[in-house]
């Protein structure tokens, strides 16, 4: 009602005073882009920038996918605490969790009717200042551009220099038929380099093996064949998150892990869920939970949200990167509860085995002596899985009592901060020692950050 | 025909099956990389078969897990999954090697393609171990 009658009254005062109206919104206009000229003068280095670019709308989803994330991990955690150590959802769950808060994330950012009808009678003022929003965004989407053409010429640069992202460049343009020879002449090169240190002939020999003729266009076939993924709704492409240079990087680091990863398009690769990691010192890294086409998870660390420049290189015999997150230490705990699940169940069915076989053989039967040492690798193996989960536990108490007395060092930092104001020079330089004490005694790099 | 060694086909047979039942009786939701994960732990038992001359069923394997996870992976991916384990055929004598190739024929009949990603995964062994010595 009190909107409705604002709006009747703006249009009044608009149809009685145009003239006005139109100096008062050009004196707006020019205000806003004046104080935005001078904040971007002020402001140094790109991110900032792009801070400063980004429309207050742009802000507040952010804050708000923020908090849903932070509310789902919490969940999780709140979930993970309540089932106990040996009954706790896996990484899928996870994953679900934070894809349904995204869903929900995306839905409640729609604008409906009701919206677009307020935004018909909304006061001219306000539709000057969203064409100015509108133009901002414009401009940063420009910029955007502008960027991907800079990523672009980075990448040929770059192929230019790697012979094997170029390789990959090559693959990625040729047509079907020029593929075709390019694959059948790797075959033929391809033993070559295999025989570097054997003579192996892995072509040569599966012809022996009595395959007959080896099909290479099948195996193309197979190759080009669409891939199943995630329809735009659930997934994300890499690609369109962290750009093409990146995503090459993270091809080349997933084949360190992964060797098998199928080499071509860049832009098969589906994110299907992100998180926002709070590393010690780094609060900028992100999460991000990657779907290959072929069905393999993958999960990616991304240092610098802004230009995504560096992947975190991950090891598959490290349990853990680098100063892990409270959320990857979980993770890890997770993901090895139900490895240990699975291994205690085909312990329990190999034990069967070997006393089966047992009853029925000799003691030096050789099959007898091979299950049985395969039952103990098994069994060594849970309690290995076992050694790991107690270490991660260890590892996230110890998590926890960092945290803590970071806290405690940052709310020690902020009393500091109050009294250095109320100080004199000298007493000023007296603080500043003691800042440095503490800096050394403690290693406290936030309480410098903050004085 | 090479002749299996130590009856290492029953023992890779019980093994497996030991697995795939861990598999099924899995309490939680199976989903793609917890399979994987279990094949991974799995690695030595495929080299030791292919070391003992065996030249196991690597579809039907991978049918197996694929069954006991209630198919919500695909047995192709288990498959690849198994053959990406396999090292270089540096590492066998030649009659690892000879297993070793029966055993990628059988996907190559099935599903094609595994010579071929095979050979860019060795490539790409050679080549990251070549690194490594430089860097050493």
């Amino acid at each position: 009602m009190a909107l409705e009658h604002f709006n009747q009254a703006s249009e009044r005062a608009a149809k009685s005073q145009p003239v006005e109206r139109s100096n008062i919104e050009t004196a707006h206009t020019k205000a806003a882009e004046s104080v935005l000229r001078s904040e971007r003068h002020q402001l140094k280095g790109d991110d900032r920038l792009q801070t400063l670019l980004k429309t207050p709308q742009q802000e507040s989803r952010k804050a708000q996918s923020k908090e849903l994330n932070i509310k789902s991990g919490l969940e999780a955690n709140r979930l993970i605490t309540e089932r106990g150590r040996h009954n706790v959802p896996h990484v899928g769950f996870i994953a679900r969790q934070l894809q349904r808060s995204e869903f929900r994330r995306t839905r409640a950012l729609k604008p409906d009717r009701q919206n677009a009808r307020y935004k018909e009678h909304k006061p001219v003022g306000e539709t000057r200042e969203h064409e100015l929003q509108e133009q901002i965004a414009i401009r940063a989407a420009n910029q955007k551009l502008l960027n991907q053409t800079e990523q672009n010429a980075t990448i040929k640069q770059r192929q230019q220099n790697d012979p094997f992202a170029a390789s990959l460049a090559e693959e990625k343009e040729a047509l079907p038929g020029l593929a075709k020879e390019r694959q059948e002449g790797a075959a033929t090169e391809s033993p070559v380099v295999a025989s570097d240190k054997s003579g192996f002939n892995p072509e040569g020999l599966l012809r022996t093996a009595g395959s007959g003729v080896i099909d290479i266009q099948a195996g193309i076939n197979v190759q080009t064949e669409p891939q199943q993924t995630l329809s735009p709704a659930e997934g994300v492409k890499l690609e369109e998150i962290v750009g093409p240079e990146a995503t090459l990087t993270f091809r080349e680091k997933l084949r360190e892990v992964w060797g098998i990863l199928e080499e071509g398009s860049t832009g098969d690769l589906d994110v299907i869920a992100r998180m926002p990691v709070n590393l010690m010192g780094a609060s900028a890294v992100e999460l991000l939970v990657v779907e290959s086409p072929q069905g393999v998870y993958f999960v990616a660390f991304l240092r610098n949200k802004n230009d995504f420049d560096l992947l975190e290189p991950f090891d598959r015999h490290a349990l853990l990167p680098p100063n892990p997150s409270r959320y990857l230490i979980e993770a890890a705990i997770i993901a090895y509860e139900q490895l240990d699940a699975i291994v205690r169940g085909g312990c329990e069915k190999i034990g069967e085995g070997v006393s089966q076989l047992a009853a029925s053989r000799s003691s030096d039967d050789p099959a007898l002596v091979f299950l049985r040492q395969r039952w103990l690798f098994a069994k060594r193996r849970r309690r290995r899985f076992e050694r790991i989960i107690d270490y991660l536990v260890g590892e996230l108490d110890e998590y926890d009592l960092r945290e803590e007395s970071n806290k405690a060092g940052l709310a020690g930092a902020e009393k500091l901060e109050s009294l250095k104001d109320g100080l004199g020079e000298e007493e000023q330089e007296d603080s500043a020692r003691v800042v440095k004490l503490a800096d050394h005694l403690g290693g406290q790099g936030r309480l410098k950050k903050v004085l | 025909m090479l002749e299996v060694k130590d009856k290492y086909d029953e023992v890779f047979q019980i093994e497996m099956e030991g697995w795939a039942y861990g598999i099924a009786n899995y309490p939680g939701e199976i989903f793609p990389e917890l399979v994987f994960r279990v094949v991974r732990e799995l690695e030595g038992s495929f080299i030791a078969a292919i070391e003992h001359h065996y030249v196991f069923n690597i579809v039907e394997v991978a049918t197996m897990f694929s069954k006991a996870a209630k198919y919500l992976v695909h047995e192709k991916d288990i498959t690849f999954c198994i053959l990406s384990l396999l090292p270089p055929p540096a590492k066998f004598d030649e009659d690892g090697q000879f297993v070793m190739a029966q055993i990628i024929d059988q996907v190559e009949k099935t599903y094609g393609g595994a010579l071929e990603r095979l050979e860019k995964k060795w490539r790409w062994d050679l080549k990251y171990e070549r690194e490594k010595k430089e860097a050493a």
